[in-house]
């Protein structure tokens, strides 16, 4: 006895409001319940709906939904540092790394143009912060245009927080770094690669992001991520 | 039925047994198969299911298809490369198991 959508949507309203808003999450646990319901149904189909809804949610687990959010966010993190880091990582194969060293050399012959070098760091700063703004700003436009919440994708909050971190971390190693620091030679070129790195590491976790979401609009076709 | 916390450790070895044998499976339909395999005795926690799979899949031992059944979508796990492999691994440990706690709690009948 297949349930109606009315009855489907009952459910996932249900599973909705016990917490688990993402949509990749709910949709598993909705088909469960279903799943359950049909065959409770089939048994008594004079049973009270509700009811069931609420026995199934009790005989889920003795936290109810939270172990399953709880590993579930985990999983879907770890993955994803896990596939930035890598894709970070496969930045070092030969193309990459030439286009790491013309950066790098790039970066060295503008840091040339700049009489006092702390300067160009601080310029370098602003560049990362507006990066991190920019990335904040479409989220928010994205987030207006959303139709469902997915956990997959959500975990661009968390990297946002890990490349804002690292920004200002970079930030501040030019506010520490002293004048004279910035006369020596092999202090700027590191510090040059600090920000090579977290310029791979955000096109990295970018390039993560935009294959999740083409993966989730693979499995979800007729849902606005 | 036998005291659930003995199978507690082994719940990931009997999801990629099971998922070795068949295809692709569901969540429903796992928890389904080892209550008839095992006639009852054995009854898995959806609170502890789907947390195992979203583990295995977050490992890359699990890969996921998500196929609209009826009027709802439906997601099925089935086991990558890497899975498969691992199956045959954790098999041969559970196996090592079974055999040492055989030498310990029946010690005659494992000499002979």
């Amino acid at each position: 006895m297949e349930l109606t959508t009315k009855q489907l949507e009952e459910v996932d309203k249900y599973i909705s409001c016990c917490g688990i808003k993402y949509y990749d999450v709910r949709a598993e646990i909705v088909d469960h319940f279903a799943s359950v319901l049909e065959e409770s149904l089939e048994e008594n189909p004079t049973l009270d709906f509700k009811q069931e809804i609420v026995n199934i949610h009790k005989n889920f687990s003795e936290n109810g939904f939270y172990n399953l959010l709880k590993e579930k966010t985990r999983a879907v993190h770890k993955k994803f540092y896990v596939l930035s880091l890598k894709h970070m990582l496969g930045f070092f194969k030969l193309p990459k790394i030439i286009i790491s060293i013309v950066a790098f050399f790039s970066l060295q012959k503008v840091m040339s143009l700049f009489a006092d070098k702390e300067n160009f760091f601080y310029l370098l700063s602003g560049l990362g912060l507006s990066i991190v703004f920019a990335f904040l700003i479409r989220e928010h436009y994205n987030r207006k245009q959303k139709k469902e919440d997915f956990l997959i994708l959500n975990k661009n909050d968390s990297f946002v927080q890990v490349i804002n971190f690292l920004s200002i971390s970079f930030n501040s190693s030019v506010s520490f770094r002293s004048k004279a620091g910035f006369d020596n030679e092999l202090y700027n070129q590191i510090h040059i690669w600090a920000f090579i790195l977290l310029m791979l590491f955000y096109w990295s976790g970018e390039y993560v992001f935009r294959q999740n979401k083409k993966m989730v609009l693979e499995q979800y076709p007729n849902i606005l991520v | 039925m036998g005291n659930q916390k003995l199978y507690k450790g082994s719940l990931q070895t009997i999801i990629l047994k099971l998922l070795a044998q068949n295809d692709k499976m569901y969540g429903y339909e796992i928890t389904q198969k080892v209550k008839e395999l095992t006639k009852g005795e054995l009854k898995i926690t959806e609170g502890a299911l789907y947390p195992a799979l979203h583990k295995l899949e977050a490992e890359g031992m699990l890969d996921v298809e998500v196929a609209k059944v009826g009027n709802r979508l439906r997601k099925y796990y089935k086991l990558t490369e890497h899975g498969t492999k691992e199956t045959a691994n954790k098999l041969a440990e559970m196996q090592e198991f079974l055999k040492t706690m055989q030498y310990l709690v029946n010690p005659k009948f494992s000499l002979e």
